[in-house]
């Protein structure tokens, strides 16, 4: 391999090694932005985001994020997420509308989803995360996870689930785990992250994890 | 003198005792308090605003006689217009219904029996259905609905038509956000258009408890005390028209145990 060859491949490396501890944004529809502090940049596919960044989504809107470490995550439209750590304890923070997360390979080190009430620790491989309805005091966190599992925990009252294949829950009031149940309306759920595999939007509204009570019929 | 007062009094009174014993062989003698017992599985499929519903039951009554059984399938859908009002169309076929027809008067002996040809007649009905629903949250323990339904049927076998109203208020227990138990009270009242000779053929108040065994699957229990009111059949009525018409409310407790199957896609 030439001098030449090696410096070139170098160079093409450096990018890379600089996203080595953050991640970049691979694919956005509609109106997608990132901050860190004060500074607000329409988002781009390419840019490189990492602990500090909160990125946003508007209506109609969407994001897919690749983190060094193997996870992807996908932004529902009307969301907010800030990375607070990428790295051997990977962590983001939920404030709004909803978020997918694949991991590729077998995860090294933790990663975590956090929200106002609840903590999401990842031991598989997909799972979706999102707020609901705020009927009582605190608004309503709902997860249910494709691959894996997932243990979602209360930091404020120390109560703990793990959420296998298939399942979801409730963070009632982001007060208390609900029982993991298969829920119907997570079957719409649209799992791919991958834009070059098909569409990566996901339309399902939270509206459907709410029973309609004018929507009975039982003859 | 007054021996004879009192003994012409005894025979007026013997009489009219004996005519009307005589006219209340004339009109059949439904037995009251049978029991009707009930099973039912139905699906019903959410796609959008469409309920696509099928519905199978079976039905046994007259349990100290010889037992009648009854014998349905229904399917359908409903569209939901705007969220408090679904309009629905149901077609179903049904055996082993009776009808007033079906009093056969037996001249010879004066006595009466059900059609022989009921159990296994198949009858087509068509049914058009307007269900208005409200929430009540201003009622203790918030999640109340309340349901005005109105159905009007018609039997194809017959030509008969009749008209169902429904109120019913359910109460919606709740665990989690989801629904554990539903408990249902309404009164049931069928209207005749075209035939019988009372206001209303059939009603009854009923109490329902549906469990939700799973989001998509439930149980369901009911018990109505039904009263039917059996006008004169044509063999009774009709030539040589001896006997006298009638009109006859008959009471019968029904219980139902039902599954309920409720995918959406």
């Amino acid at each position: 391999m030439s001098a030449a060859l090696c410096a070139a491949l170098l160079l093409s490396l450096g990018p890379v090694a600089a996203f080595a501890v953050n991640g970049q944004i691979v694919y956005t529809e509609g109106d997608v932005s990132w901050r860190n502090g004060s500074d607000t940049h329409d988002a781009a596919i390419g840019d490189a985001v990492g602990p500090g960044d909160v990125i946003v989504t508007g209506p109609r809107s969407m994001a897919v994020i690749d983190l060094t470490n193997s996870t992807t995550l996908k932004l529902k439209e009307k969301t907010t997420l800030a990375i607070d750590s990428i790295g051997e304890a990977t962590s983001v923070r939920l404030t709004a509308g909803g978020v997918f997360t694949s991991i590729a390979h077998k995860l090294t080190g933790r990663f975590s989803v956090n929200t106002q009430t609840a903590v999401a620790g990842v031991r598989g491989t997909e799972f979706f995360m999102a707020y609901g309805k705020t009927i009582d005091a605190k608004p309503d966190v709902w997860l249910c996870v494709n691959s894996g599992a997932v243990e979602v925990s209360i930091p404020e009252t120390g109560q703990t689930v793990i959420v296998p294949k298939g399942l979801g829950i409730n963070i009632v009031g982001g007060a208390a785990i609900t029982p993991p149940k298969n829920y119907p309306w997570t079957r719409k759920l649209n799992w791919n992250v991958d834009p070059r595999s098909g569409t990566v939007d996901d339309r399902t509204s939270l509206e459907q994890a709410y029973s309609d009570l004018l929507n009975q019929d039982y003859d | 003198m007054e021996k004879s007062m009192k003994k012409r009094l005894l025979i007026v009174v013997l009489a009219a005792a004996a005519a009307a014993c005589i006219e209340a062989q004339h009109v059949p003698i439904f037995p009251q308090g049978d029991i009707e017992l009930q099973s039912r599985a139905q699906l019903v499929a959410n796609v959008g605003s469409w309920d696509i519903l099928a519905e199978l039951v079976g039905k046994l009554h007259d349990l100290d006689s010889p037992i009648h059984s009854f014998e349905s399938v229904t399917v359908g859908g409903y569209y939901r217009v705007i969220p408090n009002l679904k309009v629905g169309a149901l077609v179903r076929l049904q055996a082993g219904a009776r009808h007033d027809e079906d009093v056969i008067a037996n001249q010879a002996t004066q006595q009466w029996d059900w059609n022989p040809d009921v159990p296994g007649r198949l009858e087509g009905v068509l049914m058009l259905d307007v269900s208005p629903r409200f929430r009540l949250d201003f009622l203790p323990g918030a999640d109340w609905v309340l349901m005005l339904k109105g159905r009007y049927i018609y039997n194809t076998f017959n030509g008969q038509m009749s008209v169902l109203a429904r109120p019913e208020l359910t109460w919606f227990w709740i665990q989690g956000r989801d629904p554990f138990l539903n408990i249902a009270a309404g009164y049931e009242i069928y209207f005749p258009l075209n035939f019988g000779s009372s206001l209303i053929y059939q009603s009854y108040p009923w109490l329902s408890l549906l469990y939700h065994a799973t989001l998509e699957v439930g149980i369901e229990l009911t018990a109505a005390y039904k009263t039917t009111t059996w006008s004169t059949s044509t063999s009774w009525g009709g030539p040589p028209n001896l006997w006298d018409s009638y009109s006859t409310p008959v009471h019968t407790w029904a219980f139902s145990l039902g599954v309920v199957y409720t995918p959406s896609f």
